[in-house]
């Protein structure tokens, strides 16, 4: 079920929130009726996609959650049991979503046929395998939050964050689960809430939608021929736009959906096109990510421990596999090293003392992020080979063809460039004692049941991160 | 609800938001299920509706459910021209033209059976053949980009709830109240005829030839070629799946109804030149189409797709595929002529002739 159709907003989430209240009014808080009602919701969420995929998904919460078990009871050395943990999860995840890549990539005296194996990618499984690893190194830890099967069922299915997270950490999310409701300033989060489903929809119909249109035959066109040099910069916002809005706006709408509930999920997306850096486009891009990367992949490889080189290797590293992470394909592996590079160039560039003005960070940074979106989004190498060679004006291209704007796409294309640069994200604003203007109610009202309408004709459109 | 915006609580913004959304919702809601556009929906109320969607896939349904009809006449635009009201006279019928524009095969298969569960024993249909049905290699998609409402087409008056929230259900009902309220014309008729010069503007001559030949002054019609530009053993091998469904489709129908497969009068600048790849296709589907009908007593073929003094005058056409109110009039004479009188051909028209038993049963 998307969040972006008719079948959520009118059915499944009046029927969940409401019941969920409904039992509030007879149940205290941290009564496990709560959670029962959550996970249950949250299957039903998972399986009207497909029901065949919800067994792998209580497979893994079951085997995980009996890893966690013994090594949270285990005394003696609990290494092996974490390294088989995450060996198992790794496996699977390897198998549904990189097979197909390494069979294809083998050289073809082994055989294979890539056909024969026809692997389907299960919705959600890179956040939900990540989501556990982290759980099952923070369970060799002292601090472990004490949980059972329920608390961490729900843990990993609750539905605002289950297909494309925010990737949420076992201690920032069960001690939540266990004691909601939290009723203080329940109304405000519930305000809140109602106002980041609402700007996380726009986000997503408005803009990323529509920028998509804009976006895709220009991407389609690149895999045959080059584009002239406006089209290919066109193409560049188009989806470097795209893919800001279509994501952050699904994290909007995540922590939206959560607060509905009272409980709080972990800021994804800080302004990042305002960066200067490389590295603070890194901290405020897919922050969840980026931290569980910080925290078991960097700071395990060395981190900034061992000097300089080291540095380097852990940061290209890291970022290798967050781009692999992405998907099974050569243009995330160059995507995330071309951003392990800079990262390493940027951290050396600081050490060494060096300063840009701020304005030329930016647009470096900018240009950067939207030029390696491109290599992202490119379907195959010589899209990615037209594409890069479009851009600096040297594209084999059919003179007659120029991909022209309409009126609707132009304005689309300058809201985004405006709100992506000039406006702050709907969670800082809703963060605003917004509520206490009442005309604001009745707009934000009027703007969801718009986009609802809206919704009921057009194609529901996926959301970019649900591929991964 | 505390109005004063001083003391205004987030708990009054939730109510007021809650309500707010709730309230828009159910009025948007009831205004759609009480117009009903579409005239479908499971607790529609009586009113005399007229079809007020544009795209016809939305608006025949309820037509074709209607017991005001017991004949069709379904295609695509190469047959809209045909008014019911001009036939059901010397047919001794009522008829309801269905004919989609762009109608895929399949799309005019949905019409069709929709039309027969509920009219078990039709008196008369007419069915346009044209180039959707005389495809030699290929089905062709079963959908254009026109959306079409599947949901429209099952005997579930109830799920199509599921589908009125969208604004171009709002924009239909909004002209459905309007046509009710007789503020404005109806988009079709309800017996589904609409014609295509729907503001009745007065022909213009050198605008259709401008569509025909592509130029103001006629051409003169293409000289035969010596030989066939496709080789007869091709030609034989074509497949022409289409009319493989078309078969199945008109058998459903017992004797007692009159099957009529017409043969769409194309301009014969478009039918190309004899001997031509265009007109041997033509030539042979029409032989299939024909061979179709010899399997059947109910089921006649009445041809109109070949260089005659019709398909040879402009002005009976808008444009190559589609005649005009003054060209309607004649194939609608003949369609007269052939079905009520049992004329079997004439200048312009050419029929499978075979022997009737009990007389003409329109």
């Amino acid at each position: 079920m998307l969040f972006n159709s008719q079948t959520f907003l009118l059915v499944f989430l009046p029927i969940v929130v409401a019941s969920f209240w409904l039992l509030a009014r007879h149940r205290h808080s941290g009564h496990p009726g709560f959670r029962l009602l959550l996970l249950l919701a949250s299957w039903v969420f998972y399986a009207y996609w497909d029901i065949r995929l919800l067994p792998l998904l209580l497979a893994s919460i079951a085997v995980n959650y009996m890893l966690i078990s013994i090594l949270v009871k285990s005394p003696g050395p609990k290494k092996h049991f974490l390294v088989i943990g995450i060996a198992l999860n790794l496996c699977v995840l390897g198998f549904f979503k990189y097979f197909n890549f390494f069979v294809e990539n083998l050289p073809s005296s082994f055989g294979f046929d890539v056909d024969r194996f026809n692997i389907v990618l299960p919705l959600a499984i890179s956040f939900f395998t990540f989501q556990q690893i982290s759980a099952l190194v923070d369970a060799t830890r002292e601090k472990f939050h004490r949980q059972n099967f329920l608390d961490y069922a729900l843990f990993v299915s609750f539905f605002p964050q289950l297909i494309a997270g925010p990737i949420v950490r076992h201690d920032e999310l069960v001690p939540q689960l266990q004691t909601m409701p939290d009723r203080r300033e329940i109304d405000t989060k519930i305000a809140r809430g109602l106002l980041l489903l609402t700007l996380g929809l726009v986000k997503k119909v408005f803009i990323a939608d529509n920028l998509s249109q804009i976006a895709n035959p220009l991407f389609d066109a690149s895999l045959k021929a080059g584009l002239p040099i406006v089209d290919a910069w066109i193409a560049t916002f188009a989806f470097g736009f795209q893919i800001y809005f279509d994501f952050s706006g699904y994290s909007d709408m995540a922590l939206g959906l959560a607060l509905m509930f009272g409980i709080v999920l972990p800021v994804n997306f800080k302004t990042p096109y305002k960066s200067q850096s490389l590295t603070d486009f890194w901290r405020t891009w897919h922050i969840t990510l980026s931290s569980f990367l910080r925290d078991y992949l960097y700071i395990p490889l060395g981190g900034s421990r061992h000097g300089s080189a080291r540095r380097s290797i852990a940061v290209a590293t890291t970022m290798l596999l967050g781009g692999l992470w992405h998907g099974a394909g050569w243009n995330f592996i160059i995507w995330g090293g071309l951003h392990g590079a800079g990262i390493a160039i940027n951290q050396t560039w600081r050490r060494l003392g060096y300063n840009l003005w701020p304005l030329i960070g930016w647009a470096l940074t900018f240009t950067f992020v939207m030029i390696t979106f491109l290599i992202f989004r490119a379907e195959s190498a010589t899209s990615i080979y037209n594409l890069l060679m479009s851009v600096i004006g040297l594209g084999q291209y059919k003179s007659q063809w120029a991909f022209s704007l309409d009126g609707l796409q132009i304005t689309v294309l300058v809201a985004a460039f405006i709100i992506a640069l000039g406006l702050p994200e709907p969670y800082e604003i809703s963060q605003r004692q917004f509520w206490k203007t009442p005309w604001l109610a009745t707009g934000a009202a009027v703007l969801l049941v718009a986009i609802i309408i809206y919704l009921g004709g057009s194609f529901e459109q996926e959301f970019i991160y649900f591929q991964f | 609800m505390n109005r004063n915006s001083s003391i205004f609580s987030s708990s009054s913004y939730v109510k007021r938001f809650v309500l707010t959304a709730a309230g828009i919702l159910v009025v948007a809601i009831l205004f759609v299920a009480i117009i009903d556009p579409n005239n479908t929906l499971a607790l529609s109320p009586p009113f005399e509706r007229y079809p007020a969607a544009t795209n016809q896939r939305f608006s025949y349904p309820s037509i074709a459910r209607s017991k005001t009809f017991d004949s069709l006449i379904l295609g695509t635009s190469t047959t809209r021209m045909l008014e019911p009201a001009n036939l059901n006279k010397n047919l001794n019928v009522s008829l309801a033209n269905l004919s989609m524009n762009s109608a895929t095969w399949w799309e005019q298969e949905q019409i069709f059976n929709l039309f027969l569960r509920h009219h078990k024993q039709p008196r008369l249909i007419i069915w346009g053949i044209d180039t959707i049905w005389c495809n030699p290699d290929k089905t062709g998609s079963r959908l254009t980009q026109r959306k079409f409402p599947e949901w429209l087409y099952d005997e579930n008056s109830w799920n199509d709830y599921f589908h009125i929230l969208n604004f171009k259900t709002f924009e239909r009902a909004g002209k459905q109240l309007g046509t009710l309220l007789r503020l404005r014309q109806p988009n079709y008729g309800r017996d589904g005829y609409r014609s295509l010069n729907k503001k009745g503007a007065p022909y213009d001559l050198a605008k259709a030839r401008r569509k025909i030949y592509g130029q103001t002054a006629p051409i003169a019609p293409a000289k035969a070629l010596d030989r066939p530009a496709i080789d007869a053993a091709t030609r034989k091998n074509w497949q022409f799946s289409n009319l493989k469904t078309l078969d199945k489709l008109v058998s459903k129908l017992d004797g007692n109804t009159r099957v009529v497969l017409m043969m769409v009068p194309y301009h014969q600048n478009s039918l190309g030149a004899p001997n031509g790849a265009t007109m041997l296709r033509y030539e042979e589907c029409k032989k299939r189409v024909f061979k179709l009908s010899d399997k059947l007593q109910n089921i006649d073929v009445i041809d109109f797709m070949f260089r005659s003094s019709f398909t040879n005058e402009d002005k009976n056409y808008w444009d190559p595929l589609h005649f005009n109110e003054q060209g309607a009039k004649q194939i609608e004479d003949s369609l007269v002529d052939f079905i009520a009188k049992g004329k079997p051909a004439s200048k312009i028209y050419r029929t499978s002739v075979k022997p009737r038993q009990g007389g003409d049963k329109s």
